[in-house]
């Protein structure tokens, strides 16, 4: 309290008080950090992601068909084959779609990179395409197509000689005689 | 010898046959191989394969010429098929034998094609004065003839005189056919063989 000299300067000052709460400064302090925590965290799991992203890529688009797109004169037995693969080394499944009508149905999905069609016939135009998966994305490639040949396969018969016709039910018996004098 | 031949080939269709050169019951076979060879001398033992395609005779190295005569003829095909039964009648045996032409040349008298039984007893182990197990005790014979064309089949009836002093649970019987390849001269050779299930 100050020593004052006259009425003005005597005045009576204001008592100012500071509540003191140490418990809810201490809230303040902790939900900051803990948000704080929260902003860091997903800023790092964000970034993980993103560089994740960007360390799997794609498998190869499936390319260089055999037979080569619109061959004509194909054997009814043909194997199809095509490139793949996967820049990572990805293990790579391949969707293979097969048949006369476009878009083709899909028919197998396999780990090779060879299939082979039955039941061909002569004469047809078939469409064939195939999708590229390591798991996490997918190529496809184009759709390819093919003409089986016009001429039906030749069957060989081969001469079947039944020199040994007996001998299919009953071997040759063989005779060995000995002619011998009495001991 | 024979014997153990007989042994090695167990589960092969082989049958090996002793003849008693002196029995005069057995000498049809045995003469009309004779005649074939055109006489000479002979030394025992005789032995012949396939009707005397094969033949040795005297000394020799008996083992490894006896297996080669069996092992040729058991590298050929058989050239006939052959249905046969056999019936005791009385002491004697009577066959039924049905024969199918496959050698592709006619059969007939003219090549000397003659369908035969032999008939033989089995024994545990070579009986007295036996050198093997299974001892010839009589041939019957029947000639081809008219001629069979290939592919064609007849019937033939073949009967036995009558046995004496023979082991009838023992007897077996083979028939064979068999011809002479070039015609009126030569070795002859046969076609096919068969066993024989002997009804009493």
């Amino acid at each position: 309290m100050s020593e004052c000299t006259n009425h003005k300067e005597c005045r009576a000052e204001p008592l100012r008080t500071k509540p003191y709460r140490p418990a809810l400064r201490l809230w303040v302090v902790a939900s900051s950090l803990v948000f704080l925590l929260i902003v860091v965290f997903g800023l790092t799991l964000t970034r993980a992601a993103r560089a994740f992203e960007v360390e799997n890529q794609a498998p190869y688009a499936p390319g260089a068909p055999s037979p080569a797109d619109g061959a004509t004169d194909v054997s009814l037995n043909p194997v199809l084959t095509w490139s793949g693969g996967d820049p990572d080394g990805d293990l790579v499944t391949y969707t293979v779609a097969f048949g006369a009508g476009t878009p083709p149905p899909v028919v197998t999905t396999i780990t090779g990179t060879a299939y082979a069609p039955t039941s061909l016939i002569t004469g047809t135009h078939y469409y064939w395409q195939v999708g590229a998966s390591d798991g996490l994305s997918q190529t496809v490639g184009s759709v390819w197509s093919f003409t089986t040949t016009t001429t039906a396969p030749t069957v060989v018969y081969l001469p079947l000689v039944l020199r040994n016709y007996p001998s299919a039910v009953t071997p040759r018996l063989v005779i060995f005689e000995a002619f011998m004098r009495d001991t | 010898m024979v014997e153990q031949l007989s042994q090695d080939y167990a589960g092969q269709p082989v049958l090996f046959l002793e003849h008693d050169v002196d029995d005069p019951t057995l000498s049809a076979r045995q003469w009309r191989w004779w005649n074939a060879f055109g006489g000479g001398s002979v030394i025992l033992p005789m032995v012949m394969v396939d009707s005397g395609n094969h033949i040795s005779n005297g000394p020799e190295d008996f083992d490894t010429k006896y297996r080669a005569m069996v092992d040729a003829s058991l590298a050929r095909d058989p050239q006939a098929e052959i249905v046969a039964s056999g019936q005791r009648s009385g002491d004697a045996l009577h066959f039924d034998v049905q024969v199918t032409n496959r050698s592709g040349v006619t059969l007939g008298s003219s090549n000397g094609s003659t369908v035969w039984a032999i008939v033989y007893e089995e024994y545990a182990a070579p009986g007295p004065g036996r050198l093997t197990n299974r001892f010839v005790r009589v041939v019957a014979s029947t000639s081809v003839s008219p001629d069979l064309a290939p592919d064609a089949t007849r019937a033939f009836t073949l009967g036995t005189p009558a046995l004496s002093g023979v082991n009838w649970g023992g007897l077996r019987a083979i028939v064979l056919v068999d011809y002479r390849p070039a015609g009126s001269s030569g070795a002859y050779d046969m076609l096919q063989a068969a066993s024989v299930s002997v009804t009493q």
